[in-house]
């Protein structure tokens, strides 16, 4: 009974650990596969490749939700429920008018990033295949 | 060789300004006494008038325009179509570099409407991916402080 109990919180363990940025994954899909009309929503998805080999360094989504406060309420809840889960992260809110966050996840390298005003926000996902030129890494 | 072609030759020169005094009076004569090709009727004129100015005229002579051989008119066109050719080659390459858009498979939706012409929406991801490029190098700083 006992080994059991640990393996079942051990299987727990591991699918919270699976789906570190799941909140905020879940609603950028829903977004992208649901977009709504009457949202005064803007979604922006691009492949960025490397000019010389064609590989893809990172790939871009971003949701720019403004007027929405319910929606934008639902990504803050998201970033703070999974930066728990971050490598790294860091928030920075500025009296209540601005919040910054910035989630990020290695192997693979992921950043996650929400900029929210008031009841606007833009939420900037992007998945790092390769260091290109272009970034600064920076190293000491 | 016939005295024709010579005659030819000899007028190209003329025309390049590399004829001898000896030269010229050749082609005077010619023009002035032989029955010149219909083509060349300009030429008989043009050499008359050399003919009758050099005695007395100081004057620098001006070549005139109006002559073309046809193997300089080769020369010229093969230079041009070369220098085309290589324009075209150039800008293609340039074009080739820059059509590779890094930011290929890109669209945008708005308010539910898709736009994927990437040439009209171009400049929006651009400034997506500029954002994001500042925001991964934010990212970075907070790795390096994170010593991760």
């Amino acid at each position: 009974m006992r080994k059991l109990l640990i393996v079942a919180l051990l299987l727990v363990a591991g699918i919270a650990e699976s789906s570190a940025q799941g909140h905020i994954d879940a609603l950028m899909q829903r977004e992208l596969h649901y977009p709504s009309s009457k949202r005064d929503v803007v979604l922006r998805s691009a492949v960025k490749r490397d000019p010389d080999t064609g590989e893809i360094v990172k790939r871009v989504t971003e949701l720019n939700v403004r007027d929405d406060k319910a929606l934008s309420q639902e990504f803050v809840s998201a970033f703070l429920a999974d930066c728990e889960s971050a490598d790294t992260w860091s928030c920075d809110d500025k009296n209540g008018k601005s919040t910054d966050y910035i989630l990020v996840w290695q192997n693979p390298k992921r950043i996650y990033s929400l900029k929210r005003f008031d009841d606007a926000i833009i939420v900037n996902i992007q998945v790092i295949y390769s260091q290109d030129e272009n970034t600064n890494p920076k190293t000491e | 060789m016939k005295q024709i072609d010579a005659i030819e030759l000899l007028v190209e020169k003329f025309l390049d300004g590399r004829t001898t005094n000896a030269e010229e009076r050749v082609l005077y004569a010619w023009f002035r006494s032989n029955d010149v090709p219909e083509e060349w009727e300009y030429l008989r004129e043009m050499f008359a008038w050399y003919e009758e100015g050099m005695a007395e005229s100081t004057m620098q002579i001006t070549q005139p325009a109006k002559y073309v051989s046809l193997r300089r008119v080769v020369r010229w066109v093969g230079g041009v179509a070369a220098a085309v050719i290589i324009g075209i080659v150039a800008w293609l390459s340039v074009g080739t570099s820059s059509s590779n858009s890094v930011y290929y498979e890109g669209y945008i939706v708005e308010n539910g409407i898709r736009y994927d012409n990437i040439e009209d929406i171009e400049g929006d991801i651009e400034a997506m991916m500029n954002r994001a490029d500042q925001i991964e190098d934010m990212a970075n700083d907070l790795l390096a402080w994170a010593d991760i």
